[in-house]
């Protein structure tokens, strides 16, 4: 009966459950009487406790410590998406041949569903003499996510052979640059600490951007479990939470199968889309610290000693043509000041794709990529690879 | 300020290290009283000043109530404190419930009637802290113990922080004797503390919240999804609850601990429970007891009549009277009312049933043998899973849909997240019940090295902080 015969609430002295008699009317499964050997006077449990209490603390704090050492080795337990494409970029640097160029593109989406190095007729991975051309681009980044990768690839010891960088003219204004809990386009839980110098130089409240990192950082492998997750335990994560992108990024970085499970729009959706984004960038002022970026992209390059090329992404012709005089002649003066003061080549990549291959506008369909990818191996990498010569 | 959060970590710490330093007893009693009501006002000030004026309303009246020698006084003083409790548990809690209630009512008769909607706002912990107050006036009332003289001891028993907002349910006649104590630095007690709120955090960070993905789509919706699917969602509810509520318990028992208090134990491995009766003297004990002694025994308990058959009517009345208020106590919707009449009328069956299998002696020592005792505890679950369908469920309809969904096959959505880690969950929780019911945890903390122990806590810590899903929930009895 239910309340027949109910113990007063125990006073616990013991953690957890289960001390407290067996299953109502069975034997009991095991003597639950018997007294565990153990120390008994208050002194030695008092010392006992100081050790596990003191010792677990040091060693909790020691992990979180040991977050950063421990990643090293594998990136992508402190940044996914880029952790995965690093993985990626070094495996096909060390199956290459030697003396074979490696050619990577940094970018956003764009470059991400619009590169595809498999699809080249002349240089595609595996085929004699070809660079290993990998695609770098971040999903959600601008420029100075670019930036912070190449800085991030450079440090790990990876010199491309050429870079190339994605210029997009959303790069350029300042609505597309300053997203509430994101720094210019990265979350805060993929910064390492090392991106800090370079991002407090683009914030205007850098003393906020620490302490946001730092609280954030504080129990790392908290801050991180989301791309531990999605990485160790993918099936663990409900599927609207997952963010594998890798799983649907090939060898050489292309997020084709990304690209093909997107539905296209339709045609007037598309030039809608268009033109709705050409309509917000010609409201927002410029974003100054976009020409700052690039000029040290360029810097960071030049001082590495590896070449450099502006791409200028594949439009829908609307954005080229039907645009106001106004929004052109911003965008032609920003890359015309950029040239100016960096002597880097744009190629322009604007009409290369028609309109029937894009998505949404900007994004690429695999059609559309492998119409880009053919164009960029013939008017950059192949005079590129004929010029190449190893160093040393 | 949630137990598994950063925040609640620093405001712990500075409260622990800030009561530790301090040598003066009635200083600690201020510190922890000062910390509660900032832990209460986190989040909502105003709402804090109601437990501050009930409190004292409840302090000045156990006073008069022990000053009286008149009955009629006496009576009245109780009778002031229980209804001005209720009443604002009515009025915050069930207004509304009533109200809406009153007018489907009404339009069921061929009536028409607008009633008003209340815009009142739940005050955190109120099912918590009214019941804790009617307990000491009624205590006090009956001379079981006497009145608090000192009002900080006194507000320091209904809003001490660790239990304040979802219990356990602590009774004046534990808790006050030990605000008198003086209290002195204790490693062993402080491990303890450590290791219930390890515990807890595991409990609710990496099964509750996880299990809560399975089971919050298919209670949303219930209708979208196919039998296997609202099967699971059952199942993930089930471990959900029970590691979303003893987790916080434990963290609040190790919170108190910490600071040198004990709380009343909640949880003693209830799906373990070999019968409905079983399950209730092991889950949520500081709930059942206090029905116990301020419902159904004041109602006549089990002893109502010396017929029978008239005692056994009035005992079932009395279980399903009992049950269905401690349903209701959950939360104003007649999914608590069914889930309390459901779990009544288990009761009733369960007492039936055994006065029916004593009679019958080779049946009685089948069902506690080994396999029996499985079978039995199998068939406890089950029920107990299927009432927390109408526990979990957001309306009648629903509950009903879901319930219809699990007893007849159809086809729909399957689950969202994968069988693996429902299952590696449930057998984790199967394998820690087991081994708690062998003493083996106790043995273990027993045995292990210190050192070894403090890394299987940063282990356990650090596991916990890297499995929780991204999307933290609140627990679930903070609605209660």
């Amino acid at each position: 009966m239910l309340f027949q015969g109910l113990p007063r609430p125990v006073l616990g002295w013991g953690a957890g459950e289960g001390r407290r008699g067996g299953i109502a009317g069975s034997r009991p499964l095991a003597s639950s009487a018997r007294t565990p050997p153990g120390p008994s006077s208050r002194a030695a449990v008092s010392r006992r406790g100081r050790i596990a209490v003191l010792s677990g603390v040091l060693l909790f704090l020691g992990s979180q410590f040991a977050f950063f050492p421990l990643s090293g080795p594998w990136p992508p337990m402190q940044d996914a998406e880029y952790g995965h494409k690093l993985v990626n970029l070094r495996k096909q640097i060390r199956n290459k041949p030697s003396g074979r160029p490696t050619v990577v593109m940094f970018g956003s989406s764009l470059t991400g569903w619009g590169l595809n190095p498999a699809a080249m007729t002349h240089l595609a991975p595996g085929g004699p003499g070809g660079p290993v051309v990998f695609n770098f681009g971040i999903n959600s980044s601008g420029v100075v996510v670019e930036l912070v990768c190449l800085k991030r690839l450079l440090a790990e010891g990876v010199r491309p052979d050429l870079v190339l960088i994605e210029t997009h003219p959303w790069f350029l204004f300042e609505g597309y640059n300053h997203v509430a809990d994101k720094i210019h386009f990265l979350p805060i839980s993929r910064v390492q600490p090392r991106d800090l110098p370079v991002l407090v130089r683009y914030d205007e409240k850098a003393g906020r951007l620490l302490g946001a990192w730092a609280e954030h950082h504080a129990v790392p492998w908290y801050a991180h479990r989301h791309d531990l997750q999605n990485s160790l335990l993918p099936k663990w994560v409900r599927k609207d939470q997952r963010t594998g992108v890798w799983d649907y990024t090939d060898r050489c970085g292309w997020e084709g199968a990304l690209a093909g499970l997107s539905s296209p729009l339709s045609m007037p959706e598309r030039v809608a889309s268009a033109r709705f984004h050409v309509e917000a960038m010609n409201n927002s002022p410029l974003y100054p610290d976009a020409h700052r970026a690039y000029r040290e992209i360029v810097g960071t390059c030049q001082r590495a000693k590896v070449p450099v090329v502006f791409v200028r992404m594949p439009e829908m012709r609307v954005m080229r043509q039907d645009s106001p005089q106004t929004y052109k002649d911003k965008i032609e003066r920003c890359y015309t000041d950029l040239y100016h003061a960096t002597g880097v080549h744009f190629v322009d990549a604007r009409g290369w794709v028609d309109d029937v291959h894009f998505v949404d506008g900007f994004h690429l369909v695999p059609e559309g990529s492998v119409v880009f990818s053919r164009r960029l191996e013939q008017e950059i990498l192949i005079p590129f690879v004929r010029s190449f010569s190893p160093p040393g | 300020m949630l137990f598994h959060t950063i925040k609640f970590v620093w405001f712990f710490l500075i409260v622990f290290s800030a009561y530790w330093l301090t040598p003066w007893r009635q200083v600690r009693v201020a510190i922890l009283l000062a910390a509660s009501f900032y832990f209460y006002a986190s989040w909502n000030k105003w709402l804090a000043l109601i437990v501050l004026g009930s409190s004292l309303t409840d302090y000045l009246i156990a006073r008069g109530l022990e000053s009286s020698t008149s009955w009629s006084w006496r009576r009245f003083f109780l009778g002031v404190s229980v209804v001005g409790n209720l009443g604002l548990l009515c009025y915050f809690k069930y207004a509304n419930f009533f109200l809406r209630s009153l007018e489907e009512a009404l339009s069921a008769a061929g009536g028409t009637a607008s009633l008003p909607v209340l815009s009142v706002m739940l005050p955190i912990g109120i099912s918590f802290y009214t019941f804790e107050a009617i307990s000491y006036t009624v205590d006090v009332y009956r001379r079981r113990i006497p009145a608090e003289r000192n009002p900080l001891h006194f507000l320091l028993f209904i809003t001490f922080f660790p239990h304040l907002v979802a219990g356990p349910i602590v009774r004046a006649r534990d808790f006050l004797p030990q605000i008198r104590k003086r209290k002195r630095w204790n490693w062993g007690r402080v491990h303890l503390g450590v290791q219930y709120f390890l515990l807890g955090l595991c409990k609710k960070m990496v099964i509750a919240d996880r299990m809560a993905m399975y089971s919050d789509p298919v209670f949303a919706a219930p209708d979208q999804f196919g039998t296997g699917a609202v099967w699971l969602a059952m199942l993930a509810y089930a471990l959900q609850i029970y590691c979303d509520f003893s987790g916080y318990t434990d963290m609040a028992l190790g919170t108190a601990h910490m600071l040198g208090y004990k709380l009343a134990t909640n949880f003693n491995l209830p799906y373990l429970a070999a019968n409905v009766s079983d399950f209730w003297r092991r889950w949520h004990i500081s709930l059942s007891t206090w029905l116990r002694d301020y419902v159904y025994i004041p109602l006549g308990g089990n002893r109502n009549s010396e017929n029978p058959h008239r005692n056994n009517l009035l005992t079932a009345r009395n279980l399903l009277i009992t049950m269905a208020l401690g349903g209701l106590w959950h939360g104003a919707a007649w999914t608590f009312v069914i889930w309390g009449i459901l779990h009544g009328s288990f009761l009733i069956v369960h007492r039936t049933f055994r006065s029916w299998s004593e009679r019958h002696p080779r049946l009685d020592r089948a069902l506690k043998t080994l396999p029996g005792t499985l079978l039995r505890v199998c068939t406890t679950f089950l029920c107990v899973c299927v009432a927390w369908v109408f526990f979990r469920a957001q309306t009648l309809t629903g509950a009903v849909a879901f319930v219809r969904r699990l007893f007849t096959w159809q086809v729909g959505a399957p689950a969202e997240l994968t069988y693996h880690c429902l299952a590696t969950l449930g057998a984790v929780v199967l394998v820690a019940h087991v081994l708690m019911y062998h003493g083996f945890w106790k043995r273990a903390v027993d045995r292990l090295p210190a050192p070894v122990l403090g890394l299987s806590y940063a282990v356990l810590a650090t596991l916990a902080l890297t499995l929780t899903p991204e999307t933290a929930k609140v627990f679930i009895y903070f609605q209660f």
